[in-house]
């Protein structure tokens, strides 16, 4: 594995891992590692990027790298935090967890409210593909408004995912920890700043990344970024960070695009433009969407000021 | 009772396969069972899937591990699966593949049929879905099942143009396995399963419950999942690094040319840029290139629609 000449540097997350072809958390984990270097222990909970990564004998990891169970990875994270204080090895690197959202806003949560709780140096950075993707693209507390999973179906009935994505930055700023940010794939010197601040803090931090997953979300492999830049665009997807509680370098999408150019090219949003009554349930999005956009500019306005 | 095995790619649509000949065999009056091997079955990487078909009821619920038949949907899994493994005395495989039986890797005492159901596919589907075209291929090379019942399983699955379309090309496949062929050539024995296939490193040994090394992965070359692979404009390029950035398998790499080489790529952009041919930017850095990985990639693409300049076209992979 040496770097044969070329200018880039060895890839913490090597080649010939199995992710699918255009998958949105796998750009996401290299970016990552890029911007963190090689002085980390990753932590990882169940997940695709898990499954993909380890298929046994192999590692797609050239950093120390750990998995455990879905609940608990904030829990194992905590106790490599404190192993390494005990041994007066706490400059080694900084101890990272990189979940999928199912193990983070569903299953995770009581974890990691105990990570945050105790104050742990840990950043806790989680892909966000908005279902668990990894078995089929069952519905998540993290899955929006009216996207179809398998355990959320549109039909004669319904819309699909009647309930609203789970707010979880917002959870995590409650526990009053330093640093809370999202990013999105689509915008890597962004994820990479963050990245990068949420691994300097000293204390809990806490990312949310928005992933894109082509197969469950229903696009074509090669739109995975285009995808993500269209969710900030229309306003469905912030860009913020919440350091020390305060709401801060929001990312203000100055002309929003509606949020028909994001939802039309989804399998999953797909019934909204065939079903009666659809166009009522767009427009119920482009509300949040346009609430959303609205409530950043003035974020960003009293900032400037 | 006959047993098939089908081996694919993820999203090739094995188990779907596997399904539709188990509702044609009922449409035939017969028996049957469908099923996947459990796995991590991701886009592109070796899926397989099973049927079985009886004319008496079927109480096995085992994997099938001695086929009668085996359903090959992408050729480059000979190199990387055991296809063969298990296949009983007379057995026959059926490849999805331009080249010729002899030419496809497989045991030449194998009784092998060969079917570009890709190009099929491609020419009356549009899409490079074979599923249903190699369908069309078993029954026409093994008689085990009516191209009708295979046609009203595949109907009943996807009504409409769609179905019409996959019928179309299941009756090409049909007609073109079912014309008269020379004589068979015959397995006397079961073909052994080769052994385990390499997964490790050269070198390297497997400890059992331990991953040896980091980075190891890279030792499984993905890049015979892909259906396409991007082909970069050199010339045009402006080096942004997009392409390398956005790559989830880091298949792009960067190498800086030195010396006379180096001199010589400059040359050649500085005229090229004297006659308008590409712009100042691309010229400039004509002594960076970037390198497809074809060991890895797996052609999603991602590369081509970030390119600012469109310098990265997709193109069908010859297999």
């Amino acid at each position: 594995m040496e770097n044969r000449g070329e200018t880039r540097p060895l890839d913490l997350f090597s080649s010939g891992h199995r992710a699918c072809a255009g998958c949105g958390p796998a750009l996401t984990i290299q970016a990552i590692l890029r911007a963190t270097g090689a002085k980390v222990f990753v932590v990882s909970a169940t997940g695709c990027m898990e499954v993909v990564s380890s298929q046994y004998p192999q590692s797609a990891w050239n950093v120390p790298w750990i998995h455990s169970l879905f609940e608990n990875s904030a829990a194992v994270a905590s106790g490599i935090e404190v192993a390494l204080k005990v041994l007066g090895r706490s400059d080694d690197g900084k101890v990272v967890v990189i979940a999928g959202d199912g193990g983070t806003v569903d299953i995770g949560m009581q974890a990691i409210s105990g990570m945050f709780e105790r104050g742990h140096d840990i950043c806790y950075i989680c892909y966000d593909n908005e279902a668990y993707m990894n078995t089929g693209n069952q519905r998540s507390g993290s899955t929006p408004y009216d996207a179809s999973t398998t355990t959320s179906p549109a039909g004669a009935k319904s819309f699909g995912n009647d309930r609203p994505k789970k707010d979880m930055p917002a959870i995590a700023a409650a526990h009053g920890i330093p640093y809370v940010a999202t990013t999105s794939v689509g915008y890597p010197k962004d994820l990479t700043t963050k990245v990068q601040k949420g691994i300097s803090v000293d204390g809990p931090a806490y990312l949310q990344i928005h992933a894109p997953c082509n197969i469950g979300w229903g696009f074509d492999s090669a739109k995975t970024i285009e995808i993500a830049r269209l969710a900030v665009e229309t306003g469905l997807w912030a860009m913020y960070e919440i350091v020390d509680g305060k709401l801060t370098n929001v990312m203000k999408v100055s002309k929003s695009k509606p949020v028909e150019e994001y939802l039309k090219q989804q399998r999953r949003f797909a019934h909204l433009f065939k079903m009666p009554g659809g166009e009522a349930q767009i427009k119920i999005i482009q509300d949040k969407a346009s609430a959303n956009v609205d409530r950043l500019r003035v974020i960003a306005e009293e900032e400037s000021r | 009772m006959k047993e098939v095995r089908i081996h694919g790619r993820g999203g090739q649509g094995s188990v779907t396969a596997a399904e539709l000949l188990a509702i044609a065999a009922f449409e035939d009056g017969k028996y049957s069972q469908a099923f996947p091997f459990f796995g991590v079955e991701r886009r592109g990487a070796p899926v397989t899937a099973f049927t079985r078909l009886s004319d008496k009821k079927i109480r096995l619920r085992s994997q099938i591990y001695e086929p009668d038949y085996v359903i090959v949907q992408d050729a480059t899994l000979i190199t990387a699966v055991d296809v063969t493994a298990g296949l009983k005395p007379g057995g026959i495989v059926i490849v999805n593949s331009e080249k010729s039986a002899d030419n496809v890797g497989i045991d030449q005492r194998i009784d092998t049929r060969t079917i570009d159901a890709t190009g099929i596919a491609l020419e009356i589907i549009g899409r490079p879905i074979v599923n249903t075209t190699l369908l069309g291929a078993f029954a026409g090379a093994t008689g085990e099942i009516s191209i009708e019942s295979i046609n009203k399983s595949v109907l009943a699955r996807f009504p409409g143009k769609v179905g019409e379309l996959n019928v179309q090309a299941a009756e090409k496949a049909y007609a073109l396995m079912s014309a008269p062929r020379e004589p068979q050539k015959h397995v006397k024995q079961r073909i052994r399963a080769k052994r385990e296939s390499k997964v490790q490193p050269e070198g390297e040994k497997i400890i059992k419950g331990v991953i040896g090394r980091p980075g190891t992965s890279e030792a499984t070359k993905t890049g015979d999942w892909r259906v396409f692979y991007p082909e970069f404009d050199m010339e045009q390029c402006i080096r942004c690094g997009k392409c390398l950035e956005n790559c989830p398998d880091a298949a792009i790499r960067e190498h800086v040319l030195h010396g006379k080489k180096a001199e010589e790529a400059k040359r050649r952009a500085e005229e090229l840029e004297k006659t308008g041919k590409i712009k100042k930017a691309a010229a400039k850095k004509a002594h960076i290139q970037y390198q497809l990985n074809p060991e890895y990639c797996k052609g999603c693409g991602i590369c081509a629609n970030e390119c600012p300049i469109k310098g990265i076209q997709m193109k069908l992979e010859e297999k």
